[in-house]
This record gives structure tokens, C-alpha cells and sequence, in this order.
């Protein structure tokens, strides 16, 4: 079966970053964006996740659909304060251009930097960031489930179209119809096998607080260079904001 | 003895409380259906600023489902995940951070507004709207973090969203679904479905004084069980022992308890379902160590991998991570799945594998007592070859296994002792020999006796009557080819027939290809080369009209409340005339005995009668051609019978029917001719005395098919009177 994740696998320098500190700079640059006084900062974060996506190899095609969804809002943002009258590169337009960079900019960072990690790794890193265990073991669970039950709705569409339940967009109102009947077998179905895998976790021990063995590398000097840098910009934003800096 | 026995606390545990399991069972549940509505939603653009669409009803449904406390917070935090699900796919959005906490918060406190209360539209509609402004208002703060110039943004955002989340996609549909989920799928989760046998009496007193073998490792005494929101006991005063060395066989029909006490003994329930207990199980010594494999195997899948899923059951064993990764890799190898498999994810592999990944979770850890829950019966030889050394091991090293299997020969085989469960009651239980050797016990739960036993009544190869004279060519496959879409092939030149009131059966191992091979047939898959043709069908003409076909599950199958509106589905979507709907319901319900069972919920019937519904719905449109995967899997002998019996009656009446599957024993019961299926190809093998008798053992076991019971008992005894003869010259 196919899975819809975002990892490609591709090597690149952001491949070989352990996942702790993919997650770590993650949150740093997701802070930064909230706390980067102007538009200048979230210029260069923007340029900073384009510059992420390409050495990243990071799915191209993906992140342009992502970009397009987002466009009314990006383009709102930046024609609103010009709709008063005369266009004035004012507070006002400045603000609404630090948001629409601040949204680019953090698809930009989070596509790229999730494109490099596998599920495993996603859970990993989480796990070594110290992360309740509990949280970091759901997410992984969630993926389980999402999988299996990805092939389970392929059988409520089979089942549905033998019983000549079909979901056409042609026909608006056959659709709804249609989308009806899936969604109760649907929604049963994946129901039906958490509680069975509810088994399963107590079977495995999970109820009583048992977590699998971590097996972490230690950081290399890449990575610790990554991290210091992801903070170094951080402190350097709540420097600015608060005024703190006087150079 | 009694002084060196370890009580073991039963938990009394009621359908309201939610242990840890069950809590992330629920998070995980919630998230998956909440991400997997958004996706498609998706799709619906935005409209400036960040209003979007986000299927509130998913998780609103659960909340005045469910009961209110930690259901709700679970469901909060699923929703939230969710989310964070869908940002790990499509991009991190501004308005996230808050927003998370807004689902974690607003969920919880819409529970405590609607759960408990009478479910009316109005409430449903005040609910959804509640909770979608808590969490609009919650996700729009995120904006104010970029300062007080957002404010305006941060009311249009919250305004906005309140109205499409709380009102289209949470109060509209909310009033609909509610009334057509309730009390549907709460005891999948381990809730009694609100307002539900609240009156219920409570659970018997124990009867005690039940004496344990001294070789016992395991004992009940007066076990009793009750599923939330159920009036009768699942379980009812059960007393038994199970003992170090012995295969504990367990038979019943469907519903008399088997699961249950497996779920029981394995310290599954009622942690893991909710529900009430009551009795004594005890154990001698404190650690010992039990192992669970049930017949579902992919949800038994905890971990992304199978080398975790292994390593994951060895967590609370004293071992470091590189033992544990050795131990759980020589524990698949030994199940026959390599290191390379061992580290791909658990869902790219076939359903076989996934059980003994299951299995091997469950004998990593040196179990004193394996428990299989009607495992058996999805395996193909080979699977049953692997499972049966399992056993042997576990025996060898005086552990217990209790085997639940309905197929009376393998109990006969495999087992020491065999127990008969019947109603939730233990009706007898006994050493294998003298069990079966009695017809009473086995002939009141309506089970055959074994066939090594049942003499001269067993048929013989050449004793099976053929149907109705074959008519015209109903089904035609020629030379087709097939491949996933990673271009592993699947069947390369495939060709077989099908004729009106004929049985064929196509016999192939886990994984062969049997069910896309009946995909193809009846139009779900379109082959690469090749050709289908289906007597009757005009050029554009649907091939559903055609063909009927029983593929999946009944779960993934039943839509409708009633058995009848199941059944006239398909005849409504084809816009018949009510009295033509009523005719044809009517008609097919007798063909296949279902008369009494049209008013029940599709969802709460047993396996081998929801099966019959499934057929009656596709044949109900009058198609002249059927298709059965795998009909029998999960079905105890009393509804097997009434299958076979149905299908027979279908091919009188002049369908043409294909059957799929790796039991021997259906098809040599049930075909006219078979093929067998092996690295893509079809095989003719002729009637099931040629293609499957004894003679053919070799060829079989190439195949991991195995020679039909039958066929191996008149061997058998064949066999015996030769030696006999032999023995008297």
C-alpha cells in the first residue's frame, strides 16, 4: 500500500540531522515566527525556508499546492490595507506583510524539515526530546491506525459501490447521499478495530506504563552547530522585540 | 495447595471508567477520524482571513455519544493530534499553537453541556455551536501573539469559524448522524450506548469451592463477565483449570463466550472493554507470564515496525535494547519473517505476516500460557505448519496454550482437554478422546464429530453429489494479467469459467492472489491485459448489475439500520418501485433463511448470518453471477452448514458462483471443479476428489494448501483396513 507522508527519502544534509534536532530547530524557528519584531525578520525566515526547502530536496510539486490553498489568505492579508485608497507602504501594510511571510515562511520550514523524516523518526525524535513518552508513543499509534485504516475505508468504497453507491461530484446531491452511507460503515469500521488495538496495547503492556527500549546516536557536531544556530536566532528576535538591544 | 495459590484481584471495573489504554485508544481513534475528514475538506479553499473547514461533527458525534469526564478530554486531545497530524502533512498554519489548546479545552467542557442530557436537535445544535466558538475564539488568539494590530483579523477569524465549524459542519450534520449512530458503535469502545439496560441485574455470585489440579498454572472459579450496556452475562460462573504441558482446546458456537473468556484470562477485560466482573481467576506464583494472539492480526499492530512491535512486548523483561532487538529478530525469523521484512512498516505487509508478527509478539517473551483466539482458521499450511511447532514449543517446556478453534479435527489433533462453551455457560469439559468420542456434547451445540471418528458416515472423494448440470458460460477470464501499482505482479495469464449453477473454486494460499483475482471479476480492478466477459452484459452496462460479490467483512460492509432497507439498498439506488423493493427483499431473504432477522440492526448479528445478509444485498438486484472470498473465515460449524447449504441452494437455482479460498475442507464440501492459484497462474485441477485427494498430498503441500479432513480420514481408514487385511494375511 502506498503511504501519503511527506518523507522522500532523498539524502541531503538535512537527512542526516538527527530527528531531536530537526524537531528542536522545528520549534525554535515555529517561536521565532511569533516573536520576530517586522517584516525584515519574517523576510529572512522566508528566505530561510526557501533556501531549507532546496537543500532539503523537499517535495516541490507538495509544497506549491500548499502555497496555492493558502493564497486567499496570503493575498488578503497584503490587498486589505490597500483598499482604503491610496497604496501607502504604512503599519498597516507592514503588518499584514510580516503575517503572509510568517505563513509562507512556516509551511516553507515545517514541509522541508518533516519531508526529511520517516514516521519512525518523527517519533524517535520526539522520544528524545524528552517528551512524555505517552505523547510520543500516541503519535506513532495515530500513524498505525491512520494506515490501517486507510485500507479499511478502501473496503467501505469497494462494498459501497457493489451495493451501487457511488460518489459522484456530477451529482451534488447523490454525493451527499453517498458520503452519508460511507461515512456510518467508515466510522464503525475504524471504531471497531481501536478496540480491538485497545487489546493490543493492554496485551503489550502499555495500560502499565511499559515504553519501548530508546536507542539514540549521539549528536554530531553538525547537529549541536544546527541547534545553536536555531537558538542563537531565537534569543536574537526576543532581544529585539523586547527592546533589549541598543546598538 | 491452596496456600501456595496467588489471588489475583479481579478488577470490578464499570463502563463509565476509562483505563489508560482505553483513553489512548480513544485519542488515537478520534485523531484518525478527525485527520482523515480533514483531508478531503481540504480541498474547499479558504476564505480570507484563515475560515476554513474542519469536521467538527466527527468529533462532536463521539461527545454526545459518549460519556462526559475523560471520554471528552480524550477526545479534545484527539482532535487536537489530529490537527498536528495534518500539519506534519500540509504545513504548520499561524493560527495553530492556540488552537490546539482550544480543542483540548473546548471538547472537554461540550461534553459536560450535552452528555447526560436527553439527545434532542436543539441541544445537539446549541452543543456544536458552543464548542465551535471556544475553540475559534482560542485558535483566533494565536493572531494577537503578532500584537494588538491583529485584533481585527482575530474577530473575523473567530466569527467566521464558529459559523462553519459550529453550524455547517458541526450542527447540520450532528443532528442526522446522531440518530443514526446511536447505540451502534458505543461497545466497540467499551461504552454502554446511552439510556441502554441501565437496569440491568447484577452479575451472579460465585459459586466457590472449585478444586484446581495440582498441575495447574491457571484456575477460575466462579468467573462471571458482562459487556457495558448488555442485560445478559457474557460469561456466566465459569470454574476451570488450565495445566502445564496441555493444549486446552475451546469450542462454542458463535456468541457462547470464547473471545470473551480469552479476553478474560488474558487480563484484556474489562480493562480493555469496559464492562463488569465478577469471581475469582488465580494463578500459581506470581509472574505468570501470558501471551495473546487474536484473529484480527493487523489490530494487533501497536508499532510501526514489527521489530518494535516485538521489542515493545519485551518491555517489561530485564534485557537491554540490543538483546531485545536480537531476541524479537530471532523470534520473527523463527516465524518466518527475515530482517528485511522485520524492518519495513507493519502495514506494507500481507495479513499473514501481520499474524505472525502477532504471534511472535506474544512468544517472545516465553508466555506460560499462549492464548489463540481463533487463529487457526486464517491460516493457509504453511501458516498452520508454523503455528502448530508454536505450540508444540510451548508445550515442550510445560507451558498451557488454550487454543480456541471451532474446527473439530484440529481440536482433535492438537488438543489435550477441550472445553465446550455454550451460551456463556461451560457445559462440559474433558480429556480430547472422551469428549469426542461421545456425540451428546457435540451434537447439542449442533457440531459434527471429528471426522477421524465419525466412521462410515464421513463421504468419501467419489461421494460428493455434483450440482445441477452445468448450463451456459456465465464468466469468462481470459489470459489476464495484474500488478500493483509497484508493479509486483500478481497474476500473469490467468484463465478459468464460470457456468450457470456451477460451483468453481479457486484454492490458493495467504497472499496468492484469491482476492484480486474477485476484484477483477466483478469489476473493482481493471486488469493490464486480458479479458472478462460476463454473459448478458451490453456494451456501457454496470458489471455490478451482473455480478455479485462477498469480498470483505460485514463491518465494512453494513450502512442501513434494519436488515431489510441493507437488502433494498441497491434495489433503491436502482430506483425500482417500492412493491417491486418489498417483492424482491422478500424473495431473497427466504432464499438464504433470513426471514426472522429483517427488522435486526445489521451490525449486532452474528458473523455467519451477517454473511447471508451480505450475499442476499448483492443478489437481490438479480445477479446471475457470485462471488465468495473467503465466505466461511470466522464461522462455527453450525453456520457453516447453513452456508454451504444456502450457496448449494443458490447454484440449483442456476448462479453461477466462484468461490476463493485457502480451506480445503469448504471447497472440497462445496465445488464442482477447481483451479488452484500459484505464482500468478491458474491451474485446472478437475473436481475436488482429483485436485485434492491424498494422492495429490505432495503437490499441496508445494502449494501450502493441505489435503481436506475428509479426504484424509477416508485415507485414513483406507489405510487402516489395509493394514488390517495385511495384518490377518
Amino acid at each position: 500500500m502506498k503511504v501519503p507522508v511527506l518523507h522522500t527519502g532523498r539524502d541531503s544534509f538535512w537527512r542526516r540531522r538527527d530527528p531531536r534536532v530537526k524537531w528542536l530547530l522545528f520549534f525554535l524557528l515555529i517561536l521565532l515566527i511569533y516573536i520576530a519584531p517586522d517584516w525584515t525578520w519574517m523576510g529572512a525566515a522566508t528566505l530561510f525556508g526557501v533556501l531549507l526547502a532546496i537543500t532539503a530536496r523537499a517535495p516541490l510539486g507538495w509544497l506549491a499546492l500548499l502555497l496555492l490553498i493558502q493564497l486567499p489568505t496570503i493575498l488578503a492579508l497584503l490587498i486589505i490595507p490597500m483598499l482604503g485608497g491610496d497604496f501607502r507602504f504604512d503599519d498597516e501594510f507592514r503588518f499584514g506583510l510580516r503575517l503572509a511571510l510568517g505563513w509562507v515562511a512556516a509551511i516553507l520550514i515545517g514541509v522541508s524539515l518533516f519531508s526529511t523524516m520517516d514516521i519512525d523518526e518523527m517519533v524517535q525524535g520526539l522520544r528524545g526530546l524528552g517528551l512524555p513518552s505517552g505523547f510520543a508513543f500516541v503519535v506513532g499509534y495515530a500513524f498505525v491506525l491512520i494506515y490501517l485504516s486507510v485500507s479499511d475505508l478502501g473496503r467501505v468504497l469497494d462494498s459501497m459501490r457493489l451495493k451501487g453507491v457511488t460518489l459522484s461530484i456530477r451529482r451534488p446531491i447523490a454525493f451527499v447521499g453517498g458520503l452519508a452511507k460511507l461515512f456510518i460503515p467508515a466510522l464503525i469500521t475504524i471504531v471497531r478495530r481501536g478496540g480491538s488495538m485497545t487489546a493490543a496495547l493492554e496485551a503489550r503492556g502499555i495500560g502499565s506504563g511499559a515504553t519501548v527500549r530508546q536507542r539514540t546516536r549521539p549528536l554530531d557536531g553538525l547537529d549541536v552547530l544546527v541547534a545553536i544556530l536555531g537558538a542563537a536566532c531565537l534569543v536574537a528576535a526576543i532581544v529585539f522585540r523586547t527592546g533589549l538591544y541598543i546598538g | 495447595m491452596a496456600e501456595q495459590m496467588t489471588d489475583r484481584a479481579v478488577p470490578q471495573s464499570s463502563s463509565g471508567s476509562l483505563s489508560s489504554s482505553r483513553f489512548v485508544m480513544l485519542v488515537g481513534v478520534t485523531a484518525v477520524l478527525f485527520f482523515l475528514c480533514l483531508l478531503p475538506l481540504e480541498a474547499i479553499p479558504e476564505i480570507p482571513v484563515d475560515i476554513d473547514s474542519k469536521p467538527f461533527f466527527i468529533p462532536l458525534v463521539l461527545t454526545a455519544l459518549l460519556p462526559a469526564g475523560k471520554p471528552g478530554i480524550a477526545i479534545g486531545l484527539g482532535v487536537a493530534l489530529g490537527e498536528g497530524l495534518r500539519d506534519l502533512m500540509e504545513g504548520y498554519e499561524l493560527d495553530d499553537p492556540i488552537g490546539f489548546i482550544g480543542y483540548a479545552i473546548a471538547f472537554p467542557l461540550t461534553s459536560y453541556v450535552i452528555a447526560g442530557r436527553p439527545l434532542n436537535p436543539l441541544l445537539l445544535s446549541f452543543g456544536a455551536i458552543f464548542c465551535a466558538f471556544i475553540q475559534a475564539a482560542f485558535e483566533a488568539s494565536s493572531f494577537l501573539l503578532f500584537g494588538e494590530e491583529s485584533i481585527a483579523i482575530a474577530v473575523q477569524s473567530a466569527i467566521g469559524n464558529t459559523i462553519t465549524h459550529g453550524i455547517i459542519w458541526g450542527a447540520l450534520p450532528l443532528v442526522f448522524l446522531v440518530p443514526a449512530l446511536h447505540g451502534r458503535f458505543e461497545r466497540f469502545l467499551g461504552f454502554a450506548p446511552k439510556g441502554r439496560h441501565t437496569d440491568a441485574d447484577p452479575l451472579p455470585q460465585p459459586e466457590t469451592g472449585f478444586s484446581a489440579s495440582p498441575d495447574a498454572i491457571a484456575w477460575a472459579d466462579g468467573l462471571s463477565f458482562r459487556y457495558p450496556g448488555r442485560r445478559s452475562a457474557a460469561l456466566d460462573r465459569l470454574s476451570f483449570d488450565v495445566r502445564r504441558g496441555e493444549v486446552l482446546g475451546v469450542i462454542g458456537r458463535s456468541e457462547s463466550g470464547k473471545s470473551t473468556l480469552c479476553r478474560v484470562m488474558a487480563g484484556l477485560a474489562p480493562k480493555a472493554t469496559g464492562g463488569e466482573i465478577a469471581g475469582w481467576l488465580e494463578t500459581r506464583g506470581e509472574a505468570v507470564k501470558i501471551g495473546f494472539v487474536s484473529d484480527n492480526p493487523s489490530a494487533l499492530m501497536t508499532q510501526t515496525r514489527p521489530i518494535r512491535e516485538v521489542e515493545a512486548a519485551l518491555a517489561h523483561e530485564a534485557t537491554t535494547a540490543e538483546d531485545a532487538e536480537t531476541k524479537a529478530l530471532a523470534a520473527l525469523a523463527e516465524l518466518g519473517i527475515g530482517e528485511a521484512d522485520a524492518r519495513r512498516y507493519v502495514w506494507e505487509l500481507p495479513a499473514r505476516a501481520q499474524l505472525m508478527i502477532a504471534l511472535a509478539a506474544a512468544t517472545v517473551i516465553e508466555p506460560d500460557i499462549l492464548i489463540l483466539d481463533e487463529v487457526a482458521a486464517e491460516l493457509d499450511a504453511a501458516g498452520l505448519a508454523l503455528l502448530h511447532s508454536v505450540v508444540d514449543a510451548i508445550r515442550d517446556r510445560d507451558g498451557a496454550v488454550i487454543l480456541v478453534d471451532n474446527d473439530v479435527d484440529r481440536q482433535f489433533a492438537w488438543s489435550d482437554r477441550i472445553a465446550i462453551l455454550d451460551g456463556g455457560r461451560l457445559e462440559r469439559i474433558d480429556a480430547t478422546h472422551e469428549l469426542l468420542n461421545d456425540d451428546e456434547p457435540l451434537a447439542a451445540i449442533g457440531f459434527p464429530q471429528p471426522l477421524a471418528l465419525a466412521g462410515s458416515a464421513t463421504l468419501d472423494a467419489e461421494d460428493i453429489p455434483p450440482s445441477a448440470p452445468p448450463g451456459i458460460e456465465c464468466l469468462a477470464m481470459d489470459a489476464i494479467c495484474f500488478a500493483y501499482e509497484d508493479n509486483t505482479p500478481i497474476l500473469d495469464g490467468a484463465s478459468l469459467t464460470v457456468r450457470a449453477g456451477e460451483i468453481v473454486a479457486v484454492a490458493g494460499a495467504n497472499g496468492s492472489g484469491k482476492t484480486s483475482l474477485a476484484r477483477l471479476a466483478v469489476g473493482l480492478a481493471e486488469p493490464s491485459a486480458g479479458q472478462i466477459v460476463i454473459a448478458n452484459q451490453r456494451e456501457g452496462e454496470d458489471r455490478f448489475d451482473h455480478v455479485a460479490a462477498v469480498i470483505h467483512t460485514p463491518s465494512a460492509f453494513f450502512s442501513e439500520r434494519s436488515v431489510a432497507a441493507e437488502i433494498a439498498l441497491p434495489l433503491r439506488r436502482a430506483g425500482l418501485a417500492a412493491e417491486e423493493i418489498r417483492t424482491r427483499t422478500a424473495a431473497v431473504a427466504e432464499a438464504l433463511d433470513l426471514g426472522d432477522t429483517l427488522e435486526e440492526d445489521p451490525l449486532t448479528l452474528a458473523n455467519g448470518i451477517a454473511k447471508r445478509v451480505q450475499i442476499a444485498t448483492m443478489l437481490a438486484n438479480g445477479a446471475h453471477i457470485l462471488i465468495l472470498d473467503e465466505p466461511a473465515v470466522r464461522m462455527d460449524p453450525v453456520e457453516r452448514a447453513l452456508l454451504k447449504n444456502a450457496i448449494r441452494g443458490l447454484a440449483a437455482m442456476g448462479t453461477a458462483i466462484l468461490l476463493l479460498d485457502h480451506d480445503t475442507d469448504l471447497i472440497a464440501e462445496l465445488a464442482d471443479h477447481i483451479y488452484f492459484l500459484a505464482d500468478g497462474a491458474l491451474t485446472e485441477a478437475g473436481t475436488p476428489g482429483e485436485g485434492l485427494g491424498p494422492a495429490n498430498r505432495a503437490l499441496l503441500k508445494m502449494l501450502d494448501l493441505r489435503v481436506p479432513h475428509r479426504f484424509e480420514a477416508a485415507d485414513g481408514r483406507a489405510n487402516r483396513s489395509d493394514r488390517a487385511e495385511e495384518t490377518s494375511a
